[in-house]
């Protein structure tokens, strides 16, 4: 598992082999961070100490796996695994994004999917390629048929990627319903995100478009915000970048106007613990923020594979 | 993430039990606008607590709305939500409110589902949304401390909307004047171009009106793919006569005239009314404090100060907090630019740029990295609702 995760860092994270060293080391801070956030039953909450809950289990296994860190194996002294809490945590599936996000954990922690999640995940596939008719849905419908083993000419990825692709506003961005609402950065970042993992490349039109609506957002201080306009946060942040990582941009040299990179932005969010915080004047859910955070510093775009 | 359809519940099916609220909290006034799909549905303040118990469907409950018990943070204050406002406002109008209750680990909030028979439509991806001031909510609608003389917005179809119109204008005008009226995207406070009102059209923000007729006028902005404005309502007369709303029909009686239909130009439709309550006027400024910095302390480089803190406190609620930090090092001297968030050179004898930041009654500021050496002067300032500009405080420090 550590040698897979290994090799996913060298073939997505071409970056990291040349991150400066302090990002090595607001990488490693983060990473601790979250292995001491860890819960007894495996699960992550979304501050240190609160009840586990599905969706920072998730992520907080996608930042360790991108870490190389052999995730499913994680666990306190005494208590379960965070593969544990994943399986654990099948049961409570209610909703398509329980479904994906689930999809996603299992393979991320090294576990099968059962057949009748990965059966839940295709019955919840709409025939024009769609989860519910909605972009971002759509999008985490791709990362789930990716790990649930789809590949990315699968016609049933294929089909999903289609209908995200057009979903693309005339601004270039994606609003997380449909075509027409107003365009967003993490509803673009993940669009990118499930149109590369679908195959379509850099060059692909739909993904250059996106890519300069993502990158003309990029806010004075170097971060990116929930919509246009706002102000920069860090989980927007880290999802441009990964975003940007997965359609082979060097976010590194991402200046805009004389901004500081949205590595250096994410960085110097960093508290004294290890945490990445979300914004300049707010601490909201340290640890689901420090999740997708490391899977940024990391250069590893969703979604994470085993 | 998947927001589950609502299930609409004819008639009014709101119930709520309010406990006493925690000793901590203090009812607000808010000013609360509820957009439905097709209509303004709410409109005025609203005065409200903290609510430990709230019953709604299609959950039933009771379930608190409070902050701290929806954070699931002890650290956090009891305290009114912006959701208080919106079972405030159905429970004194007798509208319909459908608001399912969901959980994510210790946290757990409401989220409006529909409103006066409005109900969501996920199969068109138009859902309800909410925004304090204006700003995109981050969290949920119960999650949010609100200290008083707040915007609260919730709006049918929110996510789709590409501005959030603002309407501002005359509220008396005679027959025949032009008066101008100002739309702006309340996202930006930018003025918004393209814009409906009352049948002219907004450049750069302004709209010039007239009316052929007397009577009273509900104004509000309409422009595609954005969400309509407030009402402003106006009361249009032959001379003002001292009686706003009524027009002076130039005879001698003292009697006010009952409102004349309004005429064919007539834009909108008024809304309902609404239960209002008036604020008392407010003059007090408030006072602002920094915190956790000793004045005239002298900090080794390891430990210089990164993160700011402080207070904020106004009997009214807190519009806007605003800090300035200056740098001054062998000669020279820097203004933190709150934009970059980062130092900018300054002549020594002026002072460092004011910057606003995300904050309400607490604030904390997390600095780019420790400081550098120099002698620095940190002050904060607050503006709260009503216009008042409070006195600031300052802290002076050295860094070795």
């Amino acid at each position: 598992m550590w040698r897979k995760g290994l090799a996913l860092l060298l073939v997505l994270g071409a970056a990291l082999a040349a991150a400066p060293a302090q990002a090595a080391t607001a990488v490693d801070r983060a990473v601790a961070y979250l292995e001491r956030a860890q819960s007894r039953d495996g699960g992550f909450g979304g501050a240190p100490g609160s009840a586990s809950a599905p969706t920072t289990t998730a992520w907080a296994a996608y930042a360790l796996a991108a870490a190389g860190r052999d995730a499913g194996s994680l666990r306190r002294p005494g208590g379960a695994t965070l593969a544990d809490a994943v399986v654990a945590s099948i049961p409570g599936v209610r909703t398509t994004g329980d479904v994906e996000r689930t999809v996603m954990a299992l393979r991320t922690v090294g576990r099968d999917v059962p057949a009748d999640l990965e059966r839940e995940l295709l019955e919840r596939r709409a025939a024009d390629g769609s989860f519910e008719g909605q972009t971002t849905l759509t999008s985490f419908g791709v990362f789930a048929l990716r790990a649930a083993g789809h590949g990315p000419r699968d016609p049933l990825v294929a089909g999903s990627a289609a209908f995200v692709a057009a979903q693309q506003n005339d601004d270039g961005g994606f609003s997380f319903a449909r075509r027409g609402g107003r365009s967003g950065i993490d509803d673009t970042a993940a669009a990118i995100e499930a149109l590369v993992a679908a195959g379509r490349g850099p060059r692909s039109g739909v993904v250059r478009r996106a890519v300069r609506f993502l990158e003309a957002r990029q806010r004075p201080d170097g971060g990116f915000p929930l919509m246009p306009g706002g102000t920069s946060n860090a989980q927007s942040t880290a999802w441009a970048v990964q975003a940007l990582t997965a359609a082979g941009r060097d976010v590194r040299r991402l200046h805009r106007r004389g901004a500081r990179s949205p590595l250096a932005y994410l960085r110097s969010l960093q508290a004294a613990d290890g945490s990445i915080r979300y914004s300049r004047t707010s601490v909201q859910t340290p640890v689901w923020v420090t999740a997708p955070a490391v899977c940024a510093l990391l250069g590893v775009p969703l979604p994470i594979l085993p | 993430m998947k927001l589950q359809p609502a299930r609409l519940l004819a008639g009014s099916l709101l119930t709520l039990a309010f406990a006493a609220p925690a000793a901590d909290a203090a009812p607000v006034t808010v000013n609360l606008r509820v957009e439905g799909a097709t209509r303004t549905l709410y409109q005025g303040p609203v005065t409200f607590d903290a609510m430990s118990a709230v019953s709604l469907p299609p959950n039933g409950g009771p379930h608190p709305c409070n902050v701290r018990d929806n954070t699931g943070n002890a650290s956090d204050p009891v305290a009114p939500a912006p959701f208080g406002a919106i079972v405030t406002a159905a429970q004194s109008t007798g509208q319909s409110l459908t608001a399912p209750w969901s959980t994510f680990g210790s946290i757990g909030d409401f989220y409006v589902s529909e409103f006066g028979g409005d109900a969501e439509n996920g199969g068109a991806g138009q859902y309800w949304g909410f925004a304090v001031n204006y700003a995109e909510a981050q969290v949920g609608p119960c999650q949010i401390p609100l200290s008083g003389g707040e915007t609260v917005l919730f709006a049918y179809d929110y996510f789709n909307q590409n501005e959030l119109l603002t309407l501002s204008g005359p509220t008396v005008m005679n027959v025949g004047e032009y008066a101008q009226f100002a739309v702006r995207n309340g996202r930006s406070n930018v003025g918004v171009t393209g814009a409906t009102v009352a049948g002219s059209t907004t450049q750069d923000g302004l709209a010039s009106v007239s009316f052929s007729g007397v009577g009273i006028y509900d104004l509000q902005a309409t422009k595609p793919g954005a969400l309509r404005s407030n009402v402003v309502r106006v009361c249009v007369h032959n001379g003002n006569d001292g009686n706003c709303g009524f027009p002076n029909d130039g005879g001698a009686t003292t009697e006010p005239a009952t409102p004349p239909a309004p005429p064919a130009d007539t834009p909108v439709a008024p809304i309902a009314p609404v239960p209002s309550v008036t604020p008392a006027s407010d003059t007090t400024p408030p006072t602002s404090e920094i915190e956790g910095i000793k004045p005239g302390k002298v900090y080794p480089r390891k430990r210089a100060p990164r993160e700011l803190s402080g207070s904020v406190s106004d009997a009214g609620g807190v519009r806007r907090v605003e800090l300035r930090l200056k740098r001054r090092h062998e000669r020279a001297c820097w203004s933190y630019d709150g934009r970059r968030e980062r130092f900018e050179q300054l002549r020594c004898r002026r002072d460092a740029e004011w910057f606003a930041i995300d904050a309400g009654a607490a604030w904390s500021y997390l600095l780019p990295e420790r400081l550098p050496a120099g002698r620095y002067v940190l002050d904060v300032r607050a503006v709260d609702t009503a216009g008042n500009a409070g006195q600031a405080d300052r802290v002076r420090f050295r860094v070795a």
